[in-house]
Order: C-alpha cells, then sequence, then structure tokens
C-alpha cells in the first residue's frame, strides 16, 4: 500500500509538471516575431498574428521558448499571455456621464472626507486646485488612427532608412 | 524482485522531483506572477480606464492640448503603432501633445498618454519619440500607478480601484479623489518606482527596436534632458539618475544583439523635424 501511494505521488508529480506538457499561450501584440534565439536581434523566423495559440515549452527571462507551426523559437514574454486576448474595452456613454457627474461634484465630497480622516492640508488644496475637462479628453478620443494605419506609417519611415 | 521494485520507486520519484519546478524558482515566482495577471478580468480593465480617464481629465484641466491637428495625428500614429506591439489589445490607446515647456511625458491607467512641447523640442528624432512613448505605454502595460496605489492600500489593486469607482456615496467619492491626488503625485512630483522606471526604459526600447527604430535613442534623449534640465528649475526629477539609466539600457540592447550592425536602427529624423516643426 506504502509503495502503492509512493510510485503513484511519483507519476504525479512527473505528469505535473508543465516540462512534461508544455503550455498554452496568445498572442496579444498586433503580431509576434518568432526569433531563432531569446534576443530581439536573432533571426525572426516568421511574424504571428494576434489570437494565434502556441505552445509553450519553457520560459526564458523575458522570453518563451514555443512551439509554432512546426517551428521552435523564442517570442518576447509582453507580446503573449496564457490567456486568450479580450476585446477593446468601450466604456459606455451613460457610464462616462455618471462619472462626469460624479467627479463635478467631488470637490465638496473630498474636502469634508479629508478632513474627517486628518489628511494633511496641502493635499485639500491640491485637489481644489484641479479641474477637470472631459471635453479635452473626448478631443483626443475623436482622433482615429488604426493599428494598421500606425503600423503602414511606421514602417514608410523604417523600411525606407533601412533600403537607403 | 523487491529490489527492481525500489529502484523503479526511487527513480520515478527522484524524475518527480526533478521535474517538479520549484515554487521558489524565478520561473516559479514569473508564472505566480502570470496567474496573478490572468485573474484580471474585463470589468477590471473597465475600470481600470475609467480611472485613467478620470486622471486624463485632471491633467487637461491644468494643461492645455496643443491646437495642431497635424501633430496631434502624427504622435498617435507612431504611439499607436508601438502600443500595438504591446501585449493590451483591450486597451485602446490615445496620445495627446500639451503645451508646456518642461520636457516631460506621462501616462495614466487606461492608456492615456501625454508628452510636452517641451520634450518634443528636446527630441532630434522619430526614433526618440517612439522610444519615450514606448517606455510611457509600458507603464500602462505594466500598471505601474495601480500597482502603486495597491501597496499603499493593502489591497489589490484593481480590487481597490473597483471598490472606488463601483461605489456611489460621498466617501466613495472622498476616496476616489483621494486616489486621483495620489496618481496625479506620482506622476508629477515623486516620480515612478525605480524598479518600475528601470522596467519602462527595458521594455520600452524593445518595442521601439521591435517596430524598426535605434533603441539608443531613448539614452540619447536622456542624455538632451538632462543637459537641458541643468540650471533649470524641474518640477519631476525623482526619476533613477541618468547614468543609470542609460547603463541598464545599454545592457538591454547588447543583451538582446540589438547593437550588431545588421539590425534595422531607423532614425526618421526627416520626417520628424517637418512633423514637428513645420
Amino acid at each position: 500500500m506504502k509503495k502503492r501511494c509512493l510510485w503513484l505521488a511519483g507519476a504525479l508529480l512527473i505528469l505535473g509538471s508543465p516540462w512534461c506538457y508544455g503550455f498554452e499561450l496568445y498572442v496579444h501584440s498586433s503580431q509576434a516575431p518568432l526569433f531563432s534565439e531569446p534576443a530581439a536581434g536573432a533571426r525572426q523566423i516568421v511574424h504571428i498574428t494576434r489570437g494565434t495559440r502556441l505552445e509553450g515549452v519553457a520560459e526564458l527571462g523575458q522570453w518563451f521558448k514555443v512551439i509554432y507551426g512546426g517551428h521552435e523559437g523564442y517570442v518576447y514574454k509582453l507580446m503573449v499571455k496564457r490567456t486568450k486576448p479580450l476585446d477593446k474595452t468601450v466604456i459606455r456613454k451613460e457610464q462616462i456621464e455618471d462619472l462626469e457627474q460624479s467627479a463635478r461634484r467631488r470637490p465638496s465630497a473630498y474636502s469634508s472626507t479629508a478632513a474627517a480622516r486628518g489628511l494633511r492640508q496641502h493635499q485639500d488644496d491640491f485637489a481644489s486646485q484641479h479641474e477637470m475637462d472631459y471635453q479635452a479628453v473626448e478631443r483626443m478620443e475623436s482622433i482615429q488612427v488604426s493599428d494598421e494605419e500606425a503600423k503602414d506609417f511606421i514602417k514608410q519611415e523604417t523600411q525606407d532608412e533601412e533600403g537607403h | 524482485m523487491k529490489k527492481v521494485i525500489n529502484t523503479g520507486l526511487a527513480a520515478v520519484l527522484t524524475a518527480g522531483l526533478m521535474l517538479a519546478p520549484p515554487a521558489w524558482s524565478g520561473a516559479g515566482r514569473q508564472r505566480i506572477s502570470t496567474l496573478a495577471q490572468q485573474r484580471i478580468g474585463a470589468d477590471d480593465i473597465s475600470v481600470e480606464v475609467r480611472f485613467g480617464r478620470d486622471l486624463a481629465a485632471r491633467i487637461l484641466g491644468n494643461y492645455r492640448l496643443v491646437d495642431d491637428p497635424q501633430l496631434q495625428r502624427y504622435v498617435n500614429l507612431i504611439g499607436r503603432g508601438i502600443a500595438a506591439l504591446a501585449g493590451r489589445p483591450e486597451i485602446e490607446f490615445y496620445f495627446g501633445v500639451l503645451d508646456s515647456r518642461a520636457a516631460n511625458a506621462f501616462a495614466t491607467p487606461g492608456g492615456y498618454i501625454f508628452i510636452t512641447t517641451g520634450a518634443l523640442a528636446q527630441m532630434e528624432d522619430e526614433a526618440q519619440l517612439a522610444c519615450v512613448l514606448g517606455h510611457e505605454i509600458i507603464h500602462v502595460v505594466r500598471r505601474h500607478v495601480a500597482q502603486e496605489l495597491n501597496l499603499r492600500s493593502g489591497d489589490s489593486a484593481m480590487a481597490g480601484l473597483a471598490g472606488l469607482i463601483g461605489g456611489a456615496t460621498g466617501s466613495f467619492r472622498g476616496a476616489l479623489e483621494h486616489s486621483l491626488n495620489k496618481a496625479s503625485e506620482i506622476l508629477f512630483e515623486r516620480g515612478y518606482l525605480m524598479k518600475d522606471e528601470l522596467e519602462a526604459d527595458a521594455h520600452g526600447v524593445m518595442l521601439a527596436a521591435l517596430a524598426g527604430y535605434d533603441p539608443l535613442a531613448l539614452a540619447d534623449y536622456l542624455g538632451r534632458v538632462k543637459r537641458f534640465e541643468a540650471g533649470q528649475e524641474v518640477h519631476n526629477v525623482d526619476h533613477p539618475a541618468y547614468g543609470v539609466r542609460a547603463t541598464e539600457i545599454r545592457k538591454t540592447i547588447e543583451t538582446n544583439g540589438l547593437s550588431a550592425p545588421h539590425h534595422r536602427k531607423a532614425h526618421g529624423q526627416e520626417r520628424f523635424h517637418a512633423m514637428v516643426h513645420h
């Protein structure tokens, strides 16, 4: 019985190890280069698009060793996660309106709360100095640029210079 | 027979122990950190964006957006191109040029990123702009402000912010105001933690390099700002020393083989000057 338990424990340790199976990774950046070595200056084998599932083999500092399409290589850790990418977060108009109304009510609420907590006077002053300009935020948000457009714009310059 | 079984048993256990990742190892810690990030869901991100938008409104209440659609669009094209390479597709990044002579750039949680005309005036080319925006994008991607707020509250960052924004009472609003003040202090007075600045430098130059720009441009820009700030009254000086940052940037570049002659190192000087100084 004791031996059987020990066998089971050993087998579970092996089967539970991530090196036994690898692990799932998904590309979160618009595209992720697969490098031949864990270095951004290494040869780029292929570019992998957002949402693609990769098989992770190991973690090496800022890099994951992965298998994709029969290639073994390395992806930059920032570009992938173990979960599928989420859709863009969109804040509904009514949420924004709630927030803006709430912000307009804030200075007096803050003053009383701060006073109750005995916060430093300069923090009170700091809070009361600040105006909120949501119209300017909306102007920032109104600039429409797609990932593709931005990528092409950068490429125009980086590839031109490379060609020179 | 008994000996064979015992040997087999020992082999299985040894193999199991060797293959099992130690929880105290670097890889173990990274896995724990990755798992912690996985727990952040769509609602948490919505909270992050709403808090960041509020903070952006406060910044824009104090600094004017430059009335130059061409310049604003140019900075958005570079910024969004770099941001697309970072792994947070769920966040829409917005970039704004502020009218201020101080050479500065800052980011709020949720993807609102600002750069001043003073910073643009110190830049020589598009690569420097790409690196600075990459640095700010990393502050958003790695949730540096949210994490710092978390450190103070002793609660999880997103849960803390969710609690603040999800409420509707006066005390909640006071607490939110308090958090906005703390976030403003980080951005304008105290600066980020040194480890966060260095992380933003390292990943920021990597993003710029992956887009095709010269990653060393960030060290060049920091050197120019250092010279510019000498003798000036500077408000946001709590960044790690220039020397430390430049050394770490060079280390990242060397480690990644980005200083090799064959690696693309675009500067985009001509276009930058046409767009910024038109």
